[in-house]
């Protein structure tokens, strides 16, 4: 069970997403920071071999030490944040929370969804995940469920749908 | 698809043709386009070509050397030819067709297009006059339907008095106020229902399927009062509530954000200008050309005054003439300078209302009224009223809204768009959070009726956003560390895709999290409800107000008790 936030409404227990949603946040994360740590590199990789302007030591320093440090941070934070995820099927709609600092709750009423998405990419799919998506008409809703088990997903979209079905109340 | 059944099946005789002028009026820019562009690229021979005439000797130089005058008038009667044939293609190929149950448009020469808009679906019928159109006694009809990405279809053109009727019908229709039976072009005898079937005889699309099954509608409504086939009921007369002048319109963008920028602009330009001669006169001759160089920058306000101007051109036509009308369509708005639009509005695909107004509008007690209707998205006809005073905006609000359901709605009313501090039932930024909102912290909260949610907001622009419950999407509370930090929370209310954002920003947190109970509370008895497709049928109507009335109290008792 999630500990409960200020934030989340009284009574509610969230179902947590699967422990391997980490791995997959781990390998994305670590290839988001990669990336960065290319792109930023390439000046320094200049600088160094006198093609470029020489920058100071001190700048030098500072970007890869603060980048390294927010990347440390980053990706410290990423079993919390997997674990800070949840949702909740309620009578009448669909509680789903995320974020550890920055939170938010969103209540998604069953006879608003217009339709219910999933979709896994490579990893998701190799470890078995999928994330699950609820459209509304409203562009703002962005409702996802990411890193639930397949069947899970499945259960869940069919369930949404189903409620989404006897309970549609239009526009 | 070129073969020859399957163009058959393409359209028949039940499919009506577009006026023949409509290609005209649409493509009148390529007329003008094209022959401009020719005769503007060499300018230089048609002179030639016009001295040549004048003084007799182009007869000779034909006389001697014809091609080139022969290459060029083919040319010239091929383009002409093209451009004819075009046209009539497109207007042989574009087609409409209203059954029971949608409104049809086929077009396209070689990229054929079938749109087709469920006629109870229907959120806003708009009847556009260009220009050319005007002059031709033309307009063109667009539907604006909830269903998918809000998609309109588009019929252009029909003759103004048939494109008024096919509205009114379909209107009614789309409100449930006529039975569903079949709408016909004018002249033809309507259908009589036995063969209503044949008239789909060789449309191999899915509509035939869906026309010949009754709808739930068709059922409802031989259960009203009179028998299922009495023509329209007895038309309640048209009221006009609000105009707007065109002093009040010109005054109003003058104090609008355009006009500010402009004065300073001119502001700028004013001060440099006097600088600059002043400069001239004291120092003489011989620092003019300094005084030049930098006399250039001026130039660096001309982008901006275009952009003021193009802005000014398109609140001047969005509220040239502006006319609000209650119709037992809904309600008509008109207005347009070269463009004449006509839009009607049905209250009920009103997903949220705002109030706006500016600083300078303040000493004159004007606002803007602004309106979320799926499918219009964000462009300029979501404006209900571009500029009218408080007692406009409550007119027009009693119109297009449910009933606040408050004691004194006008005073709640005037506290949303004026009032700030926690008085009334609105609350306020607490003193808490004042970091984050130092100078809208009292003019930023919310009030609960029990029919809508009213968030005031705006410290120099005043809004105020109305939302009524039941057409909430889905609603998101969001905490980040420093509210976290002052307790306080913000709630998103989600609309559909229009001009409005609806948030309470930094509020109490008991407050907000009793506001996002109450409101995903409401959505439940919201949706438990029936759909409200046809949102005018009197019974329905009140059958559903009744049962909202109903759940709410329930609802209220609940809430209450589970108050902080």
């Amino acid at each position: 069970m999630l500990h409960s936030e200020a934030i989340d409404p009284a009574g509610v227990e969230w179902t947590r997403v699967d422990e391997k949603y980490i791995t997959v946040k781990y390998i994305t994360g670590i290839g988001g920071w990669l990336v960065t740590f290319a792109i930023v590199g390439v000046p320094l990789l200049l600088s160094w071999t006198g093609i470029w302007v020489d920058f100071p030591l001190w700048l030098q320093v500072l970007v890869i030490g603060g980048l390294g440090l927010w990347a440390a941070v980053d990706l410290a934070l990423v079993p919390r944040r997997v674990r800070a995820i949840g949702y909740h099927e309620r009578a009448d709609d669909l509680l789903i929370r995320r974020g550890l600092l920055w939170q938010r709750v969103v209540a998604v009423p069953y006879g608003r969804l217009q339709y219910v998405d999933i979709e896994a990419g490579p990893i998701m799919r190799k470890l078995g995940l999928c994330t699950v998506q609820l459209k509304t008409a409203s562009a703002a809703t962005d409702a996802t469920i990411p890193g639930a088990v397949r069947s899970e997903g499945a259960r869940l979209r069919d369930e949404l749908a189903a409620r989404g079905q006897a309970r549609l109340a239009g526009l | 698809m070129a073969e020859e059944p399957a163009k058959e099946a393409w359209f028949d005789e039940t499919w009506t043709k577009v006026h023949p002028l409509s290609p005209l009026v649409r493509g009148w820019v390529t007329i003008v386009a094209i022959p401009a562009a020719f005769f503007a690229y060499n300018w230089e021979m048609w002179s030639n070509l016009w001295t040549a005439w004048r003084t007799g000797q182009l007869v000779e130089n034909v006389q001697s050397n014809p091609l080139p005058y022969l290459i060029g008038g083919g040319l010239f009667l091929a383009l002409a030819l093209l451009i004819f044939v075009g046209f009539t293609l497109s207007w042989w190929f574009t087609r409409y067709k209203i059954t029971e149950e949608h409104v049809m448009v086929k077009s396209g020469i070689f990229v054929r297009q079938h749109r087709q808009a469920r006629i109870d679906r229907v959120q806003a019928v708009d009847l556009r006059q260009p220009l050319l159109a005007r002059i031709a006694r033309l307009a063109e009809l667009r539907f604006e339907v909830a269903e998918g990405d809000g998609t309109a279809a588009t019929l252009a053109f029909l003759r103004k008095r048939e494109a008024e009727r096919l509205r009114t019908e379909i209107m009614d229709r789309a409100a449930g106020r006529l039975p569903a039976r079949g709408i016909t072009p004018e002249g033809t005898p309507p259908p009589d229902p036995s063969n209503s079937a044949s008239l789909n005889v060789g449309n191999s699309d899915d509509s035939e399927a869906i026309s010949n099954i009754p709808r739930p509608s068709a059922t409802e409504s031989t259960e009203l009062p009179g028998p299922a086939d009495s023509p329209i009921p007895a038309a309640v007369p048209d009221r006009q509530i609000t105009r707007v002048p065109i002093w009040r319109l010109i005054a109003s963008m003058i104090c609008g954000p355009g006009g500010v920028i402009v004065v300073f602009v001119a502001g700028i330009y004013v001060t440099y200008l006097g600088l600059t001669t002043a400069l001239v006169w004291f120092s003489g001759e011989q620092d003019a050309s300094m005084v030049m160089e930098v006399g250039l920058q001026p130039a660096v306000g001309i982008p901006i005054l275009l952009g003021a101007v193009v802005g000014f051109w398109g609140q001047l036509t969005g509220g040239w003439n502006f006319t609000a009308t209650m119709t037992q369509a809904g309600l008509r708005l008109k207005y347009g300078l070269t463009t004449t639009n006509t839009q009607t509005v049905p209250p009920g695909r009103v997903q949220g209302i705002q109030i706006q107004q500016g600083l300078l509008w303040r000493p004159f007690g004007w606002y803007k009224v602004i309106v979320t209707v799926a499918g219009y998205g964000l462009d300029s006809r979501t404006t209900l009223l571009p500029v009218g005073t408080a007692g406009d905006v409550m007119r027009l609000t009693a119109e297009m809204f449910p009933d606040l359901r408050v004691e004194r709605p006008e005073q709640v009313f005037m506290a949303g768009l004026q009032g700030s501090g926690a008085n009334r039932g609105f609350t306020e930024v607490p003193a808490r959070a004042a970091l984050f909102d130092p100078l809208v912290r009292r003019r930023r909260g919310f009030f609960t009726t029990p029919s809508a949610l009213l968030i005031r907001d705006g410290w120099m622009t005043r809004r105020l956003t109305m939302v009524p419950h039941e057409r909430i999407q889905s609603t998101a509370l969001q905490q980040g560390p420093l509210a976290r930090w002052r307790n306080v929370a913000t709630l998103h209310i989600h609309l559909p895709a229009g001009p409005i954002t609806a948030l309470a920003k930094n509020q109490d947190l008991e407050h907000i999290r009793h506001l996002f109970t109450q409101e995903t509370a409401y959505a439940a008895v919201a949706r438990r409800l029936t759909d409200r497709n046809q949102w005018m049928l009197p019974e329905e109507l009140a059958e559903f107000e009744k049962n909202v009335a109903e759940a709410v109290e329930k609802l209220d008792d609940a809430v209450v008790s589970s108050a902080p």
